[in-house]
């Protein structure tokens, strides 16, 4: 505690003894007694609200006041994180705007949108025949998948034969085969005349029925040197 | 923190007026308290007396013309609580002056870290030796350091009264440190 000077002056005047008593409170109070003492009377004034009260539109500024003292409290906690030179200068906005600058902005005023209701059924009409081909495409598109496999499956056939035809010794297969077999594959072929081949079939049928012996057959065509 | 005015203007108003109050209670509790503290002397009478204090304040702030300082009216409240707790006690006990006095006296023995060697709790123990209202102008220049014309006003007594008030109680004090 410090007295003034004038005081102090006063009191040396009237009494050195007791301007020389040290100026000190001797009294203890206990701890945070200033802090509890206003609602402690608050309590105590008439027409105080009882606990159970709240003011008329508490709760609907409660929540603008909860998000401003979190606001304060993060706008606090950055400050302190702020170096001690920082902290000490002044917020103070330095830069200059010319007069009258916001007041001559002026936004862009868009036209409210119209929507047409009789659009809006053309509009379905047009997203019912779009579905249509969407399914119509995709039902064209799963024929040709499906088809393509049963393609693929007799091609898978065809793979199946080749494979087993290339590994065949064709030599020993055609000796296997019969003169009959061959020439008739040939006359389906169109690579030899089928009557030539039945002809001569026929001959040698005939001359067996003949009985003409190969000796008789050369002396037949002996020409005479007469 | 607003001024007095503002506060007060705060006060007229249904919806600031208990916040306007509690904000005149923050600024003056501790000066309000320890005037009263230094009559009454126990802890807990003080704390009777501050919210009794309080309470009148409240009730009498709408009425409150700012023909004076807010502060001095104040502890004209307090003040005049004070004696008034003061002179109950009395009653209640059926004590006499000077058994009060020493009713008191006994108080301040029985505070924490009490040591009647010490300059200090002689004085306190020589101020209790005063009459009621001479003690209130001693500690009200002495502690609060308050100018007369402002006592004036607290004690409804003229400037040249309260001069004379604390020279004597001045003298009386000295005259009792010395002596014990």
């Amino acid at each position: 505690m410090k007295r003034t000077i004038n005081i102090q002056n006063e009191l040396a005047q009237l009494s050195t003894t007791l301007a020389n008593v040290p100026y000190v409170n001797v009294y203890s109070i206990p701890v945070n007694y200033f802090e509890s003492l206003p609602i402690v009377v608050m309590a105590k004034l008439p027409n105080h609200r009882n606990l159970g009260e709240v003011p008329v539109g508490y709760f609907e500024k409660l929540p603008d006041l909860v998000l401003n003292k979190i606001k304060l409290s993060e706008t606090e906690a950055n400050h302190e994180e702020l170096p001690d030179l920082l902290r000490s200068l002044q917020k103070v906005n330095v830069y200059k705007v010319p007069d009258g600058y916001f007041d001559s902005i002026r936004l862009p005023i868009k036209e409210a949108k119209v929507i047409n209701i009789q659009k809006k059924r053309f509009a379905n009409v047009w997203k019912m025949a779009a579905a249509a081909c969407v399914i119509s495409v995709i039902s064209f598109v799963s024929y040709k998948l499906i088809s393509n496999q049963n393609e693929n499956k007799a091609d898978a056939k065809a793979i199946a034969a080749y494979d087993k035809i290339k590994n065949l010794d064709t030599d020993k297969e055609i000796e296997k085969l019969n003169e009959k077999d061959v020439d008739t594959y040939f006359c389906d072929a169109g690579l030899l005349a089928c009557n030539e081949v039945e002809n001569e079939k026929n001959l040698e049928d005939e001359l067996e029925d003949l009985n003409i012996t190969n000796e008789e057959i050369e002396t037949l065509f002996e020409t005479p040197n007469n | 923190m607003q001024n007095d005015s503002e506060l007060l203007l705060l006060f007229k108003s249904p919806d600031t007026k208990e916040k306007a109050f509690t904000h005149i209670m923050k600024k003056y509790q501790e000066k309000i308290y320890w005037h009263i503290r230094r009559m009454v002397i126990d802890h807990d009478d003080a704390d009777d007396v501050v919210q009794n204090t309080f309470v009148k304040a409240w009730k009498g702030l709408d009425n409150f013309r700012e023909d004076a300082q807010l502060y001095t009216w104040l502890y004209r409240i307090a003040t005049n609580e004070s004696l008034t707790f003061i002179e109950q006690k009395k009653k209640k006990a059926s004590l006499s002056f000077n058994e009060m006095e020493q009713g008191l006296s006994n108080e301040i023995k029985a505070s924490e870290n009490f040591d009647g060697q010490k300059a200090e709790w002689k004085l306190q123990l020589a101020i209790q030796q005063l009459p009621e209202k001479q003690r209130v102008v001693f500690n009200l220049r002495y502690y609060d350091e308050m100018p007369y014309e402002e006592m004036s006003q607290v004690l409804e007594t003229s400037t040249g009264a309260l001069k004379a008030s604390y020279h004597h109680a001045a003298k009386k004090i000295e005259e009792f440190i010395l002596n014990h």
